[in-house]
């Protein structure tokens, strides 16, 4: 903590100026928002049994999808498509109507998309199918542009600087790469020719000589993105990076956009323990964003009893702590009981540890109970995970 | 549309008592409990009631309040029929007045009201911490038939004399209200909570407007009024935690009662929740070599001192060798290093500097106001 003088971070409790960014921004914005979930399936199967990856809760009482659409919103983009494929109940009830995110509006707003079906009612490949039945939406739409994205690779690429990068430099499509950080196995590599166009685009997976990472975003225009869709679904493609992209980049000017800022990938058990502990260490990405929206619970403020001892801990609201708790995160409303002990430990919300009780290294998914005495003990490299409303 | 009962939420008061608390925030807009403003526990009362049309009238430095209830939403009250409304005076062709007194308040809104065609109408007002079913009040009102029920509480003795107190039959039928007696015949106290069958209210209102000699006030005319005319005036007796937290002290207290191990006020029922405007925090953080213990925090907040026995509200950062102990810490507040709080309330947006003292053990509560800066090593243990 720095030095504090009389500079409070803030002067109203109200105050908004920290939301807007570098410039002022537009009243209308160009870009169409479009969460594209159809690449992000089958990842983390153990915390993604009934849930999509969007929806996987992180950093104490976000989920995943608030990252993005927290990006989007904060940047005035004001339409926001999210594609799903398959188990999205709980991400419909995480979304409701949009409006914690600004986004129930009668003026764009937020549109969820069930996954396209075949004829017989089986699942497409890929996401193309999805985007080509859910075409009118795009026609729809009055934006030029679309940025897509996932949900699974945080960031806080400013949107509005790169579509202006992609409009400076004539690009057909421009793609977010970064250089440090998260040579992840879940990444791919791009390479990148002269002045900053792509040349290459690998399969995930890092090799030492790799340079350049891609985030996962893309801007284009919309009419070239429906042009894209519709001939490649013509043909047979299923999958937009690797059906449509990677095979036209002789073609099509695709060009890198440099982000700069911090990028957290959630795609494993490991990964996701890594990234959330990164963030006690005040390195995550939540430090980047003034506000994160996400749906609000209503819970009361975190209750602290005689006898507790709390460190290195990011702790949301509703939670009552009479045990001990080190290097941390608890999500919204977990009690931890007196003489129980948390250590290096991820406890997903209404989880009880009761009394003298220990967990360390683990990952506790919702509403887990770890009986009175027990103990559930994993290792900094294999953390364990408890699936949700188990009782230990 | 019909709405079988309107409430009625008086937030004009200015709440002098609360000192530089109020002195630009009407007395329902001061923060409690970590989370929450006064005025949460009425409207959340509403809601979790099943009441869905509250009218709240304004007057004294409106502007944070209002700015605070929106269109309502918070509390579930965004309806497309009813929903909350908030309620200024006004101008109008009778001329330009202000407020007058509380049942002056509800007169010149007699059209909202009646926009509504309600059988009842509540009284409610934004001062006090208190959870209750009104649902249960008006079924209490419709069995007995009455004309108004007051809901009233069971004060000590020795306490009665500060009070409202209301002498009743054994069917709880009120026969005499006494403001402040100096020789009690009962402990009943009135909470300033009413219901009245619309027609009745609406009749008495339109008498006391003519009177002139009227302070247009529930407590001193319309209650003793009805009583006078031999109306159907019962109490109804609520059980639980009610605090009136009208002064700095009270204040003080009523935050402190959410430390106890088994406190008598719980926040934490989830089929009562209290519902407050969120300000999107991230979730606290607690450092590496912080205390916390007996406290109750909010998000945002970033501790790497010691809090020992303290609320503290959203957004608050306590330095490093710190130690803020049977305090209050109001949103935003910013406490440096090696700084030393003991009984104090720090309103919104305070700058304690490293290294300074508020408040000393056993000492008064003192009072740090809104935005105010009190610079590095500055001992503060009393407001001159």
């Amino acid at each position: 903590m720095k030095t504090l003088k009389a500079e409070p971070s803030s002067n109203n409790e109200f105050d908004t100026s920290k939301e807007t960014r570098k410039e002022a921004l537009l009243l209308t914005n160009d870009l169409l928002g479009v969460i594209n979930l159809g690449t992000e399936q089958g990842l983390f199967p153990e915390f993604t049994g009934h849930r999509n990856l969007a929806s996987v809760p992180f950093s104490g009482r976000y989920r995943l999808i608030d990252f993005t659409l927290t990006n989007m919103i904060t940047q005035n983009i004001n339409q926001v498509g999210i594609f799903t494929l398959d188990k999205y109940r709980s991400l419909m009830d995480h979304l409701g109507s949009g409006k914690e995110w600004d986004l129930d509006r009668s003026q764009g707003g937020l549109h969820i998309f069930p996954p396209a079906l075949k004829p017989d009612g089986e699942a497409y490949l890929g996401d193309l199918a999805n985007f080509s039945m859910h075409r009118e939406h795009f026609i729809r739409s009055k934006q030029p542009y679309v940025v897509i994205t996932g949900s699974n690779v945080l960031t806080t690429i400013d949107y509005n600087d790169m579509l202006a990068h992609h409009k400076s430099m004539g690009a057909d499509i421009t793609l977010a790469y970064t250089t440090h950080e998260q040579k992840c196995g879940y990444c791919r590599p791009i390479r990148l020719g002269e002045n900053d166009r792509v040349v290459g685009i690998s399969e995930r997976g890092f090799s030492p000589d790799d340079e350049y990472t891609y985030t996962e975003t893309i801007i284009m225009s919309k009419n070239l993105f429906m042009r894209l869709v519709d001939e490649a679904t013509s043909k047979g493609e299923y999958d937009l990076l690797d059906g449509v992209i990677r095979p036209q980049l002789h073609r099509l000017h695709v060009h890198g956009y440099h982000y700069v800022g911090k990028m957290q990938v959630i795609h494993s058990v490991l990964s996701y323990y890594n990234e959330s502990m990164r963030l006690l260490r005040g390195e995550g990405i939540i430090y980047d964003f003034p506000h994160i929206y996400t749906k609000i619970k209503h819970e009361p403020p975190t209750r602290y009893l005689k006898g507790s001892k709390v460190n290195e801990a990011l702790v949301a609201n509703g939670c009552k702590i009479h045990g001990e708790v080190q290097n941390s995160i608890l999500f919204r409303g977990v009690q931890v009981s007196k003489h129980a002990r948390v250590k290096n430990s991820i406890i997903s919300s209404k989880s009880i540890i009761e009394e003298g009780a220990v967990v360390e290294n683990a990952i506790l998914d919702k509403e887990v109970v770890v009986k009175r005495g027990q103990v559930i003990r994993g290792t900094i490299d294999e953390p364990i995970v408890i699936a949700k409303r188990t009782v230990v | 549309m019909k709405q079988e009962m309107v409430a009625m939420l008086l937030a004009g008061g200015e709440g002098k008592r609360l000192g530089p608390l109020t002195r630009k925030t009407a007395k329902p807009a001061v923060h409690f409990g970590g989370k929450y403003r006064i005025i949460d526990f009425p409207l959340s009362n509403c809601t979790n009631s099943g009441i869905t049309t509250v009218g709240v009238l304004t007057q004294y430095e409106p502007l944070e309040l209002n700015r605070y209830l929106g269109i309502g939403t918070a509390w579930d009250l965004d309806r497309r029929n009813g929903g909350l409304a908030i309620l200024p005076p006004y101008q109008a062709q009778s001329g330009k007045n202000w407020y007058e007194g509380t049942a002056n308040a509800i007169y010149r809104n007699l059209s909202y009201i009646d926009d509504y065609d309600p059988d009842y109408v509540l009284i409610l007002s934004g001062d006090h911490i208190y959870k209750m079913d009104y649902e249960k009040m008006l079924e209490a009102h419709k069995e007995k038939q009455a004309d108004v029920t007051i809901s009233v509480m069971e004060v000590p003795w020795d306490e009665a004399p500060r009070f409202g107190i209301l002498n009743t039959a054994d069917d709880l039928r009120i026969n005499e209200f006494e403001e402040k007696p100096e020789e009690p015949k009962s402990n009943l106290a009135s909470m300033g909570i009413y219901i009245f069958n619309w027609s009745v209210l609406r009749e008495h209102l339109i008498k006391d407007a003519e009177d002139e000699t009227s302070s247009f006030d529930f407590g001193k005319n319309i209650i003793p009024n009805t009583l006078l005319q031999g109306l159907d005036v019962f109490a109804y007796k609520f059980k639980g935690y009610w605090k009136d937290v009208g002064t700095i002290q009270s204040l003080w207290e009523a935050n402190m009662d959410l430390l106890e191990e088994e406190p008598p006020f719980d926040l934490y029922d989830p089929e009562w929740k209290i519902y407050s405007v969120n300000p999107n925090q991230t979730p606290q953080y607690i450092g590496k070599d912080a205390c916390v213990e007996q406290s109750v925090i909010n998000e945002g907040c970033h501790i790497e001192g010691e809090v020992q026995h303290s609320v503290l509200f959203y957004d608050v950062r306590v330095g490093e060798g710190s130690l803020v102990k049977d305090s209050v810490i109001m949103p935003g507040a910013r406490i440096g290093k090696d700084v030393t709080i003991h009984r104090a309330i720090v309103a919104s947006c305070a700058v304690i500097e490293d290294g300074a003292t508020v408040g000393e053990p056993g000492g008064e509560i003192v009072v740090i106001e809104p935005h105010e800066n009190i610079e590095s090593g500055t001992v503060f243990k009393q407001r001159v």
